[in-house]
């Protein structure tokens, strides 16, 4: 019988693979953090567990996939305008193409226990106020499938 | 003396974030120093401070309020004789050191420049 790492292993894992992008200045969280710990930062990112799908599938064969969802976000504009709402769409862009780069670029390692997906392929975008100024949110629902050590 | 000047004895300075650089903006940097204020007192006539909560997070904080006049101070490294210059989302850090998002910014009248006074709302995460 395998033994399951847990979800916030997972996460850790999440959180140190996009951390090393080096993009969102603001941090990666593997929470969500007090408006007062963004600091006006950007752009910012949050690592939230959503839940795990466990299958029971046969006698070693059980995967737990945890599903996560990864919040990017970025400034919309600032008062000195060196952000703008359009430069901030191009931000937001950019930073999709890398979050689905990094979940491709992991999601076949053969011999490895942390297999990166989609739970649902399609991202969604909104706005947030963080400490009175409004951030741009892409939200992406990333699965890490465990199969367990042995 | 002026309205606010005996009671202004808290020095209290502020941070801001920078300006957006290479697609970025980073943590927030001394900005005001040696400002005067009315110390923060809770933003409510009742006994207690106001205790709110974010309605997306549902983060808990609390609500104070402090003042300031136009008064000789020291914005990035050059004195000057103004209303502070504050905006919403800047931080004040008071003597012990405990930094205040600053939430609302109330100017009266309508200037940073002439005589005036502000009032702000700060918020402190608990």
């Amino acid at each position: 019988m395998t033994t399951l790492l847990s979800r916030k292993t997972a996460r850790d894992a999440l959180v140190a693979l996009f951390t090393a992008q080096d993009l969102w200045e603001g941090g990666v969280f593997g929470y969500v953090p007090k408006d007062s710990a963004v600091k006006g930062k950007s752009p910012v990112m949050f690592i939230t567990s959503f839940g795990t799908d466990q299958t029971m599938a046969g006698r070693n064969l059980n995967p737990a996939t945890y599903t996560f969802t990864v919040w990017s976000m970025v400034l919309s504009s600032t008062p000195d305008e060196s952000q703008t709402e359009s430069l901030a769409e191009d931000d937001l862009d950019n930073l999709d193409r890398v979050v689905r780069q990094v979940v491709r670029d992991n999601s076949g390692a053969l011999g490895s226990n942390l297999i990166l997906g989609f739970s649902d392929g399609r991202s969604r975008t909104f706005f947030l106020p963080i400490g009175g100024e409004k951030y741009i949110v892409e939200q992406f629902q990333i699965t890490v499938k465990d199969y367990g050590s042995a | 003396m002026s309205t606010f000047n005996g009671l202004g004895t808290a020095t209290y300075s502020t941070k801001r974030p920078p300006a957006y650089a290479s697609n970025k903006r980073g943590d927030p940097v001394e900005f005001l120093t040696g400002v005067s204020f009315v110390s923060v007192m809770p933003a409510d006539i009742s006994k207690e401070p106001i205790k709110t909560s974010d309605p997306i997070q549902g983060q808990a904080n609390v609500i104070w309020e402090a003042y300031a006049e136009k008064q000789s101070h020291v914005e990035s490294s050059v004195t000057v004789d103004q209303v502070p210059d504050i905006r919403k989302g800047d931080f004040v850090i008071d003597e012990e050191a405990t930094e205040y998002h600053v939430r609302r910014v109330e100017i009266w009248p309508l200037t940073t420049a002439t005589a005036g006074f502000l009032r702000l709302i700060l918020e402190e995460p608990i």
